[in-house]
């Protein structure tokens, strides 16, 4: 009977925590860091995405089980593989909004194609990477 | 048969097998119908109007048609020099698409640089070759007070605007009572120098038989894809789009010439030489701390930006990859704006397209391009294309002579 409530219990925490990799309104789905430290969602402000023109995401970050992170400390590269170049622009964090979201400036294409964005980052749980494919 | 009426018949048969490919050469086959992705990008490139223009935050009267008038008149008066005979349009001639014809440009002595086109300029975000102003009216600052360009001097400039009783008058309608000089010498000189870029933000790129062309692609509805254009539009024919399918395929010219202005207006190195006798040019490596540590930047105290988002400057990159990396111009109306490249190394448009072909090894940096290997009759028909890319300015003619 308690291991019963026990599993109910944990199955209605993790309800209240939310499911990893459930979408949030406005976000896209929750995917996993490479080592499984971290679940990231995000979406440009720009719809749909085009090239040459500045424009801004919101990161949010939780930890692997959903909760969100206040103090992650978070860093963006990346580039087109297939053309062996980076980044236009130096895009980073500037603020902190809420619920784990971030705002990240700066983010701009110069070309259409296979992009890769690489978002590194550090919190509590440790230190991690994801990489964000996207095709313009 | 003797031997000698087989020669002579395998000598026609060698004849007429060379004049039908030089005639298949010239006359490309009836095209295979492009693709929606083709189509998509083909659309991406098109402009009937030209797109909405960026706003200037930095200049608070960059569409003010009385600002466009008083810069009218600054970019044609060749008093803004040090002998008198250097005007905005000595370098930037509106009857050769607002460059000058020469491999550097000439103002009172011998410049460094190939005359950019001022056509389409204020889509821009950076201006220059190596991205050094962030602004069109920064910009226009540069060359007044360069000793190899226009000679003058802010004092004399603030003077003239001050003492010409039209200047004035204009000036005072638009910024206020003019400062007492030589206090208000920077005041003035800003002033003046957005006003040119108010006239330069009229310089708009107009149709050319390429959109002419992609229109009817679209009018003739997206279940159509046959890319035989339309009788009316003689001008872009099945050469002109095997030069176009090379352009956003084989060839990756779409790349970095993409976009309604067929340019990103970010920095590459391609690999050109210098200017014989030169030293390379450091390109964006240097002109983007040029850019960040410039008086007359989006952030800095002359700049009408409120709150100063500024977003090129604060999010700029930097980097040693950027070295002699320089700006992709727009490819519309390439025809009378020779020489190309930032000290007009190359004369033709043929040379250009060669240059990309081979790709050599960058003198500085490392050539972003790769060989293409296209053989020569693709080389041709990549310049027809090019030729397509040419039309009116959408500008009414009065903004292309002298004010009276």
């Amino acid at each position: 009977m308690k291991a019963w409530v026990c599993a109910l219990f944990l199955c209605f925490a993790a309800g209240a925590f939310g499911q990893p990799g459930a979408a949030v309104l406005g976000l896209g789905a929750a995917q996993p860091s490479a080592s499984g430290l971290y679940l990231v969602s995000f979406a440009p402000n720009l719809e749909p995405l085009a090239i040459n023109q500045m424009h801004s995401w919101v990161l949010r970050i939780t930890d692997a089980q959903g909760v969100a992170l206040a103090d992650a400390a978070i860093e963006v590269s990346g580039g087109m593989p297939a053309h062996d170049h980076g980044l236009p622009t130096a895009p980073r964090v500037t603020a902190y909004l809420d619920d784990g979201q971030y705002l990240l400036e700066g983010m701009k294409f110069h070309m259409a194609g296979a992009w890769e964005l690489v978002v590194d980052i550090q919190a509590a749980p440790g230190k991690d990477f994801i990489v964000l494919p996207l095709t313009l | 048969m003797a031997a000698g009426v087989w020669r002579n018949l395998a000598g026609l048969a060698a004849l007429a097998i060379a004049l039908g490919v030089a005639y298949a050469l010239h006359h490309p086959a009836p095209p295979e119908p492009w693709r929606p992705a083709e189509l998509q990008t083909i659309r991406s490139l098109a402009l009937d109007t030209p797109p909405p223009l960026p706003e200037a935050p930095g200049n608070a009267v960059a569409d003010h048609p009385l600002a466009q008038r008083l810069g009218h008149r600054l970019f044609f008066d060749a008093r803004l020099s040090a002998n008198g005979l250097v005007s905005c349009a000595t370098c930037h001639q509106s009857t050769r698409r607002f460059t000058d014809g020469l491999p550097r440009a000439v103002g009172v002595a011998l410049g460094n640089r190939n005359s950019m086109s001022l056509v389409g300029a204020a889509y821009s975000p950076w201006q220059f070759w190596d991205g050094r102003k962030d602004s069109l009216w920064s910009q226009a600052a540069s060359p007044l007070e360069s000793p190899i360009e226009h000679g003058a001097s802010r004092t004399q400039l603030a003077r003239l605007v001050a003492d010409d009783a039209d200047y004035r008058r204009l000036y005072q309608v638009l910024f206020g009572a003019m400062p007492p000089l030589p206090q208000g010498t920077d005041e003035v000189f800003v002033n003046t120098v957005k006003a040119i870029a108010a006239y330069e933000r009229l310089l708009l790129p107009g149709e050319t038989p390429f959109d002419r062309y992609a229109k009817s692609l679209q009018d003739s509805g997206s279940s159509s894809s046959t890319p035989s254009p339309p009788p009316a539009e003689a001008s872009f024919g099945h050469r002109e789009i095997a030069g176009l399918r090379l352009f956003i395929g084989k060839a990756q010219c779409i790349n970095c010439h993409n976009g309604p202005l067929f340019a990103n207006h970010e920095f590459h190195n391609t690999g050109v030489l210098p200017a014989p006798g030169a030293l390379p040019s450091k390109g964006r490596a240097e002109g983007v701390h040029l850019a960040l540590n410039d008086p007359l930047n989006c952030l800095g105290p002359h700049s009408d930006a409120a709150r100063k988002p500024c977003p090129e400057l604060r999010f700029a990159r930097t980097g040693d990859d950027l070295v002699a990396a320089h700006k992709t111009p727009s490819l519309r109306n390439l025809a009378g704006s020779e020489p190309y490249m930032h000290a007009g190394q190359l004369g033709t448009l043929a040379d250009v397209l060669r240059h990309y072909n081979r790709a050599p090894n960058a003198v500085i940096g490392h050539n972003e391009a790769k060989p293409l290997n296209l053989l020569p009759y693709e080389l041709k028909r990549l310049e027809a294309f090019l030729r397509t890319l040419d039309g009116p300015l959408a500008t009414e003619s009065e903004w292309l002579v002298a004010p009276e």
